[in-house]
């Protein structure tokens, strides 16, 4: 049988965050993005360990890109989803909305 | 107070209280938030996160083999009762005849023999559990053996550095009898030792995170395995 890798939801999130930033996506859009769609702030660093792990899970890969001097002279990290990593979005989503099909009349109530 | 001497000793805190991560770009992207507009006290909360972050899952890398080295040399007591007869010679007479060094070195031996192989013992059941739960499939024999041999040295240097600190007139690991093994000296003396052994032999042979190469990003890069774009979704 075939071994699944289903997402949890912070790694769910920010893959759909990076699919959606495209090309520019690197720390603080990333993060901003974030923040936005959950309404609260996030922690940049919990940003940089969830994507650490996906990138070892190869689902994100990632650049360095171009140092600034707002940035200290830091250059920025940009992140993309991978190919494994966009199967891994479309199975988890698969498994969602069987699930959310499957529930009973709370669906109504849930909504 | 003035923000800018505690942002940089913050800043300095992050990129070296690191704990075997790269925190370049996450050091770059706070301190690019903080001169857009974000405060002081965001930036050291954030910091503090991050490095509290880095905290934990290095704890967690390093609970298991902690937990399991101490809990195994917990153990030794009923290893020297189970190997008595077996592992240390009962009557040494003959090697004492030899002289020295090769009568130091073969007591010496046989004094360390049953906690080496403890020790070993651990290591195989430790690798065993991990194989069995399919936590790891990358043990190579070279690591292996390395594991092995710094095993025995680190038990060693931990054993002498012990007894010379605590002043014991005669270095001899056969010193650790059941009977009151627990009191807090047998515990400092063999336990320490012993779990220390163990633990550093754990972490050499267990696979290392692989630390990923990553390219400088060219502009209008047209990536081979990414994505770029939701079009695909």
């Amino acid at each position: 049988m075939r071994e699944h890798n289903y997402l949890g939801e912070f790694e769910l999130i920010l893959l759909l965050t990076l699919i959606r930033l495209g090309d520019e996506a690197y720390g603080v859009p990333l993060s901003r993005e974030l923040a936005l769609m959950r309404g609260r702030d996030v922690s940049i660093g919990s940003v940089y360990a969830a994507l650490d792990r996906l990138e070892l899970k190869g689902l994100v890969a990632s650049s360095l890109g171009e140092s600034t001097p707002e940035r200290g002279g830091r250059a920025k990290r940009y992140f993309r989803v991978t190919e494994q990593g966009l199967r891994s979005v479309h199975e988890t989503r698969k498994v969602l909305s069987k699930l959310w099909k499957s529930l009973p009349s709370v669906k109504e109530d849930l909504a | 107070m003035k923000p800018a001497m505690p942002v940089g000793l913050a800043t300095w805190m992050l990129e070296h209280l690191t704990f075997g991560r790269d925190n370049e770009s996450l050091s770059g992207d706070l301190l690019e938030e903080l001169r857009g507009g974000r405060s002081a006290g965001w930036y050291f909360r954030q910091v503090s996160m991050a490095i509290g972050i880095g905290v934990c899952e290095a704890i967690r890398k390093y609970a298991s083999p902690l937990l399991f080295s101490a809990g195994w040399s917990a153990l030794y007591p009923l290893w020297r009762f189970i190997g008595r007869n077996r592992l240390v010679h009962p009557a040494p007479d003959r090697w004492v005849a030899l002289g020295w060094p090769y009568s130091t070195m073969l007591d010496l031996a046989a004094g360390i023999l049953p906690a080496v192989t403890f020790v070993w013992l651990g290591l195989v059941i430790y690798l065993l559990l991990l194989l069995r739960l399919r936590k790891t499939n990358e043990l190579s024999s070279f690591r292996v053996l390395l594991g092995l041999s710094t095993s025995l040295s680190v038990l060693l240097a931990a054993t002498i550095g012990l007894f010379y600190y605590l002043k014991r007139p005669v270095m001899n690991v056969q010193y650790v009898a059941a009977e009151g093994f627990y009191s807090i000296f047998h515990i400092c003396a063999i336990n320490i030792p012993l779990t220390l052994s163990l633990l550093v032999a754990l972490l050499s042979i267990l696979p290392r995170t692989p630390r990923i190469a990553r390219k400088r990003r060219t502009p209008h890069a047209n990536y081979e395995h990414g994505t770029g774009s939701n079009s695909i979704l």
